[in-house]
């Protein structure tokens, strides 16, 4: 059989399998362009609120298709620019139940005209965090609601669920996760869930694909980290809704084709992906710098950068003498002013440092590699005593 | 009579009055050209569940903007391109995430009902050069000819024949090692 053949015979199979095949009615999508007309101007008046200094996070930005959509010159009745608002349906019970005994509503801030604006029943949160939830039922059903988000600056993209994907369940209470889907080149997508007090973890469904499966959730001012498991079409950054730093993890891109070339991604490794410039502006990670200290024989290798296979050549290490350390009292205070340091040339994690006791009296720091020093370390810096005090001499990172 | 018809188009064409051109229904527009639009997601992207997202997503933009792109000679064009488009990229999320699952042990996703070739025949596909893919994929499985794929892909003819060429000999080397 030739090539061609082949090709025709998948052809043929693969149109036998996808005919016929249930779809959304037409209504839905209907529906769905309407609710993204409204969280545009839902978010919109969220934009008011940032001014305003009630919300410090407000998105706004073009749509979802601006990447990969040829373009075409929207009628003049559409928005040109649409604002970073997401939708994410409730599944069980009305967020007013959810909202109100939540504590940190306050729906004082927001303007009146917006709360007239506001469909019958709508429901606000407006988070410590900056990031505003309004909830409102889907026009002719009973049941479903969508939730709306807007917030963040760096998102400049916008997403919404439509009835076909599903929140997590309202049921319960209180904490709210929110969840940064990574794009190739931004952040775009935020999903909310709010699980039940208590729970160890939490389950976001979408459509028919596998739930998706949160194995820790933070309570309210806790830092961690955690991990998604499931059928999940993005890249996932985490956020916590909470006023203290922000632990972001993201998974990179990754693939044959990639548009940007490996070098110009920073930051360092996080769970063997990649953080790049817009995770390392946007998202800090969390205190403490020292994560750990232990005694060591040797120091750890520092790995290379992967890369991405088969594209490109991942950048090499980098690294070599510190000279301009400053000398301080303290091994730490030396790699706390060493990491503080604003350079243009290299960039050091700002936490989760193991203090290395090595036998000949120096002290290192290193940020292990996918959590465990025995895999290697992503940084590497070496502090010595002198005459004065602590300085760090000499560091390694592994390039990516 | 023909002539007499023909003449008066002429007329009603000198004086300049506008021609509104009905709006195609986007409901029949929606229901012809679904299943082919879903297929080609699933084949550029390899995510059964992620293929109907795209295809309603590229189908909710074209909702959006249905009062422009439904007088376009083939609306299913920008479509495909849409989704030509954003499936390739999602290429690259999903071997990321896969690559995270199959560390984690996560089943992998369901396959629609394909022989074991067939799977073959898209994977190879998927793995050639991006347009290279989305030629193979639009001149195969949405069985349209080089000019409408060259329209998608907004190149000429000459670019998709060679796109076909080196696709045809990649696949060759590849499915038949």
């Amino acid at each position: 059989m030739t090539i061609d053949q082949k090709v025709r015979t998948a052809a043929s199979e693969t149109r036998s399998a996808f005919a016929g095949r249930p779809r959304p009615p037409i209504a839905r999508l209907a529906s769905r362009a309407a609710v993204r007309q409204f969280t545009a101007v839902a978010a919109s008046v969220l934009l008011v609120f940032a001014t305003i200094g009630v919300a410090a996070w407000v998105g706004s930005g073009d749509g979802a298709e601006t990447a990969d959509t040829p373009p075409v010159t929207p009628p003049a009745t559409e928005p040109v620019t649409e604002p970073t608002a997401n939708t994410v349906p409730p599944t069980t019970a009305p967020p007013s139940t959810v909202l109100a005994d939540d504590g940190l509503s306050d729906t004082s801030a927001i303007p009146e005209g917006w709360r007239n604006d506001f469909p019958e029943d709508g429901q606000f949160l407006l988070l410590d965090s900056g990031i505003a939830l309004a909830a409102f039922p889907i026009p002719e059903s009973e049941n479903e609601w969508w939730m709306s988000i807007a917030h963040a600056p760096h998102f400049d993209g916008i997403h919404e669920f439509g009835p076909d994907d599903q929140g997590v369940a309202l049921a319960g209470m209180p904490e709210v996760l929110i969840l940064l889907a990574f794009d190739d080149e931004k952040a775009e997508l935020v999903i909310a869930g709010i699980a039940p007090p208590n729970a160890d973890r939490v389950e976001i469904t979408f459509g028919d694909a596998t739930p998706v499966t949160v194995d820790r959730v933070f309570q309210r001012g806790e830092v961690g980290r955690t991990v998604f498991v499931g059928s999940f079409p993005y890249g996932l950054l985490l956020d916590q809704r909470s006023p203290l730093p922000v632990e972001m993890s993201a998974t990179g891109v990754d693939g044959q084709e990639i548009p940007t070339p490996a070098v110009e991604y920073q930051g360092w490794s996080v769970n063997d992906q990649y953080t790049g410039p817009i995770t390392s502006d946007l998202f800090l990670i969390p205190p403490p710098l020292i994560a750990d200290s232990i005694t060591a024989d040797s120091l750890p290798e520092v790995v290379s950068c992967q890369g991405w296979s088969g594209v490109g050549n991942p950048p090499a290490n980098r690294g070599g003498e510190i000279t301009d350390g400053e000398v301080l009292p303290s091994p730490e205070t030396a790699l706390e002013a060493l990491v503080a340091g604003e350079l243009s040339d290299r960039w050091y994690p700002q936490g989760g440092y193991i203090e290395i006791a090595l036998p000949d009296g120096t002290t290192a720091y290193a940020v292990p590699f996918n959590g465990d020093l025995n895999d290697g370390a992503v940084m590497l810096i070496e502090v010595e005593q002198t005459a004065n005090g602590w300085t760090a001499t000499s560091w390694e990172g592994s390039g990516c | 009579m023909e002539e007499r018809a023909s003449a008066d188009a002429d007329v009603e064409f000198r004086t300049g009055d506008p021609v509104i051109w009905p709006l195609p229904d986007f409901d029949a527009f929606y229901e012809r050209e679904f299943d082919s639009v879903a297929a080609l997601a699933f084949v550029l992207s390899g995510s059964r569940l992620a293929s109907d997202d795209l295809a309603q997503e590229a189908f909710l933009a074209a909702y959006r903007r249905w009062g422009e792109i439904g007088r376009y000679d083939d609306p299913g064009a920008w479509v495909r391109r849409v989704v030509a488009n954003r499936s390739v990229s999602l290429v690259r999320r999903t071997l990321s995430r896969t690559k995270a699952l199959s560390r984690l042990g996560e089943r992998p996703e369901p396959a629609p009902e394909m022989s074991p070739d067939t799977v073959d025949v898209w994977r190879a596909i998927r793995r050639l050069p991006k347009r290279q893919a989305q030629a193979t994929a639009l001149y195969y499985l949405d069985d349209l000819s080089l000019d409408d794929v060259a329209a998608v892909l907004d190149c000429s003819v000459e670019t998709v024949r060679t796109h076909l060429r080196r696709a045809r000999k990649a696949l060759a080397r590849s499915l038949d090692a």
